[in-house]
């Protein structure tokens, strides 16, 4: 085993020399984007009647800079038609120099990491894969990946060529047809970002990583009998790396607060990977946790993991460590990043273990970071920089990156073989650890786990609520019923000027989405009973981004931010209407609701002790069936946001044309009073739900916390 | 049309310190073949792909070199047909 903090100078020299062509192909590829822009620019062609003959040379002296085989290449690059030339070109295999160059520097760090891994030459089978792709024969190299992969099984083929996985994709996708991974391709080579799409199919991993939505939650948890006696009472190098094998990828991070040597108190944050399965979209920690904590500076992971440490009750000023393993170790970066944590906990000491974590910078310059990766495991080169990487990043990090062709991916990724590594063959690496942990060894004072989220988490668990109404267990079931919402689209102002709060609107098409829905309810533990919302569709209130109305819609209810701020409601009964107003703070009164027709033509009807509230009737028009989804309804309860959620089922029907008319009727209702201040009196909908035959459960109102 | 004479310039001005800066990329690029010429480490091909590298660079720059003089003789005439008629 090696650790490769003094490389061969053979390799060294390679490295260096790769480095070189990178940023001479870098330089080709800026001096492309100016031929490019000279080539296209409309003022070159725009004098071409002033001056015919000397214009037309002009032009073809161009076009030849930028397409000459035997100089720059085909080397269209920058602006929209440099763009659509540059993957034009890559589809017909038309290379520039710069790729050219590029690729040269590709097969140096290839080959300087077979100096280090010499059975990366002299094994016959890798040695196929790799002159293939260097050759661009594209067929033999998926052969040889195939022969690979049958004859050595998947986990020893992703292990043998792990030191070079990075530019072994970078180089197939600047060699291959597809243009869509050919910026990604060029980030890894050049070492200028992470990798921001899959090198193979160009699918973007910010695409995916954008799905990771939430402001962050923490629970504190206890730990079972089992775990409390094997967590560390003491403070050091090897408690930290146990206690993040204790706790495991299970979702959850451990805070400590130990006494160091000098009697100071100080705070270790201690967090495990990625947790096992598919994404769950409730913890943070899952595969897009760990995808977001790469790619993002700020995901749900990081923020579940700065409420954890402010629950804990970190105080401000006092020394943290933060030590991550794999996804951890991004979700601690970014937490080293954020300049509002680090202005109230000056983080000192970062210690991230099979972390991908190449392009993090933390805001404080005397905050001290390692990184320690094997160069086996593919978990830290998911950001494109890997064991070839020819660039030094962060010279003044602690960064070790060993070999050890013994181990076998994905068990060379487990913070057990790091920590037998660490502690038992790198013996160096280890003392250098220990050396700059010193503060933070000693007894550990106090110990909380913590539980983590995507967002604020429901009540999971029954209660019984009591209001004016009578008791009410919560979550409400509602064995059967029907259900018909109508979307209509209204100007923005009007709902700005509607009393109350509401949050922030969502637009389409420059339009707020206002929403009518009418519910009828049997079997339920409040009786038969029906109500009609008057909503408006809004982003989370406590967003940070601007909703994305595509993202926002994939989560399930629980997870979602996007949702309906119910404004006035209809209840039919005494006792519905109290829970409404009490339960779920909504503006409520009693009324008379009605949904008929079940199917189409359809109609809903409210009305009061005054008169008819509205009427929306028509026909319904053409169907689709619609993807179940939950609804999130938000309220405002002094001031504060409060989400619940109505999960349904039963077949649903979306009616993208509805004929159907909305007429404000004669009563005094503020529901009528709003709708016609809306301007909606004669409005048709754009949309339509319908539900003929439905089960629901709602969730209580769980308070959103001040952002 | 100053302006558009003024874009051609401008373009001009920039091939003609690309050209000068492609130059300087295969002295470079002719520095690192001979440096690794004489390293045992370097892989059989790859003194001849440097080589090729330097070629394609100093036939880049002189592309350069000329588009840069051609837009130059565009403006220039540009202006003076412009300011004749």
């Amino acid at each position: 085993m090696t650790a490769d903090q003094d490389p061969e100078p053979a390799a060294r020299v390679l490295r260096e020399a790769a480095r070189e062509l990178a940023e001479v192909a870098t330089t080709l590829r800026e001096v492309s984007r100016h031929a490019t822009a000279a080539a296209t620019d409309g003022a070159v062609h725009g004098s071409l009647r002033r001056a015919p003959a000397a214009g037309a040379r002009a032009q073809r002296a161009v076009l030849r800079a930028v397409t000459d085989r035997r100089g720059l290449g085909y080397s269209m690059a920058g602006g929209p038609v440099g763009a659509l030339g540059s993957k034009l070109g890559g589809m017909a295999r038309m290379r520039s120099l710069a790729v050219r160059m590029m690729t040269t520097s590709l097969r140096l760090r290839i080959a300087a990491v077979c100096l280090d891994n010499p059975e990366l030459v002299t094994d016959p089978l890798l040695a196929r894969l790799h002159e293939a792709v260097a050759a661009e024969r594209e067929m033999d190299a998926v052969r040889a990946l195939c022969t690979l992969i049958r004859n050595r099984g998947t986990a020893r083929t992703l292990s043998a060529i792990a030191p070079i996985f990075g530019e072994f994709l970078a180089l197939r996708a600047l060699l291959d047809r597809n243009p869509l991974n050919d910026r990604t391709a060029w980030l890894i080579a050049s070492g200028e970002a992470a990798a921001s799409a899959d090198p193979i199919t160009g699918l973007s991993n910010r695409a995916i990583a954008a799905l990771d939505v939430g402001e962050g939650a923490a629970r504190r948890t206890a730990s079972d009998p089992g775990e409390a006696a094997r967590l560390g009472a003491h403070g050091s190098l090897l408690d930290f790396l146990t206690n993040i094998r204790v706790v495991g990828p299970t979702g959850r991070a451990l805070v400590q607060t130990v006494t160091g040597p000098d009697g100071t108190r100080r705070h270790v944050v201690q967090v495990p990977g990625m947790r096992i399965g598919h994404p769950d979209l409730e913890s943070p920690a899952d595969l897009l946790g760990a995808f977001s904590s790469t790619l993002m500076d700020s995901a749900p992971f990081s923020r579940a993991l700065a409420k954890a440490i402010e629950d804990y009750g970190v105080p401000p000023g006092e020394d943290v460590a933060l030590i991550g393993h794999s996804a951890g170790g991004g979700a601690v970066m970014n937490l080293a990043q954020d300049p509002r944590f680090c202005a109230r906990h000056p983080v000192t000491h970062v210690v991230a273990i099979g972390s991908p974590i190449d392009f993090k910078r933390p805001v404080s310059p005397h905050t001290w970071v390692a990184s320690i990766t094997n160069q086996h495991d593919l978990i830290p080169s998911l950001d494109g920089q890997g064991a070839g990487s020819c660039f030094d990043l962060h010279p003044d990090w602690y960064v070790v990156d060993y070999t050890d062709p013994a181990h076998v991916f994905p068990a060379c990724h487990g913070i057990d073989h790091y920590t037998a590594n660490i502690v038992e063959d790198l013996p160096e690496v280890r003392a250098r650890l220990e050396e700059q942990l010193r503060p933070f060894q000693g007894p550990v004072v106090r110990s909380q786990l913590y539980r983590l989220y995507d967002r604020e988490p429901g009540a999971t668990t029954t209660s019984v609520v009591t209001t004016t109404g009578g008791t009410v267990r919560l979550p409400l079931r509602c064995l059967e019923g029907n259900a018909l919402t109508a979307y209509f689209t209204a100007d923005p102002a009007a709902v700005a000027r509607l009393p109350g709060e509401h949050g922030r609107a969502v637009r389409v098409g420059g339009r707020a989405l206002v929403a009518l829905h009418a519910f009828e309810n049997r079997g339920t533990p409040l009786g038969d009973y029906g109500e009609a919302h008057l909503g408006v569709v809004v982003a989370d209130p406590n967003g940070s981004r601007p909703s994305r109305l595509w993202r926002e819609l994939l989560p399930s209810g629980e997870h979602r931010g996007l949702g309906t701020c119910f404004l006035r409601s209809v209840l039919t009964t005494d006792r519905a209407h109290a829970v409404a107003a009490e339960v779920w703070g909504h503006s409520a009164s009693v009324g008379r609701v009605r949904v008929a027709g079940g199917d189409r033509p359809v109609s809903m009807t409210v009305a009061d002790t005054d008169g008819t509230v509205l009427t929306l009737a028509g026909s319904l028009g053409r169907r689709l069936p619609f993807v179940h989804r939950d609804l999130v309804v938000y309220s405002w309860s002094d001031g504060i946001p409060q989400r619940s959620h109505i999960q349904e089922r039963g077949r649903r029907w979306v009616h993208p044309s509805p004929g159907m008319r909305l007429t404000i009727g004669s009563s005094g209702h503020p529901l009528a009073r709003w709708l016609d201040a809306l301007g909606l009196d004669g409005a048709r909908p754009v949309l339509c739900l319908v539900a003929p035959a439905r089960s629901s459960l709602r969730s209580p109102a769980v308070p959103l916390p001040a952002h | 049309m100053p302006g558009r004479t003024d874009a051609i310039t401008a373009h001009a001005r920039v091939l003609g310190a690309d050209a000068e800066v492609l130059a300087e990329c295969a002295a470079r690029l002719r520095r690192l073949a001979v440096r690794l010429r004489a390293h045992d480490a370097a892989p059989p091909w790859l003194y001849r792909t440097l080589n090729d590298h330097v070629t394609a660079c100093v036939v880049a720059s002189a592309d350069l070199a000329d588009a840069s003089g051609r837009l130059d003789e565009y403006a220039g005439t540009a202006i003076h047909d412009g300011t004749t008629q």
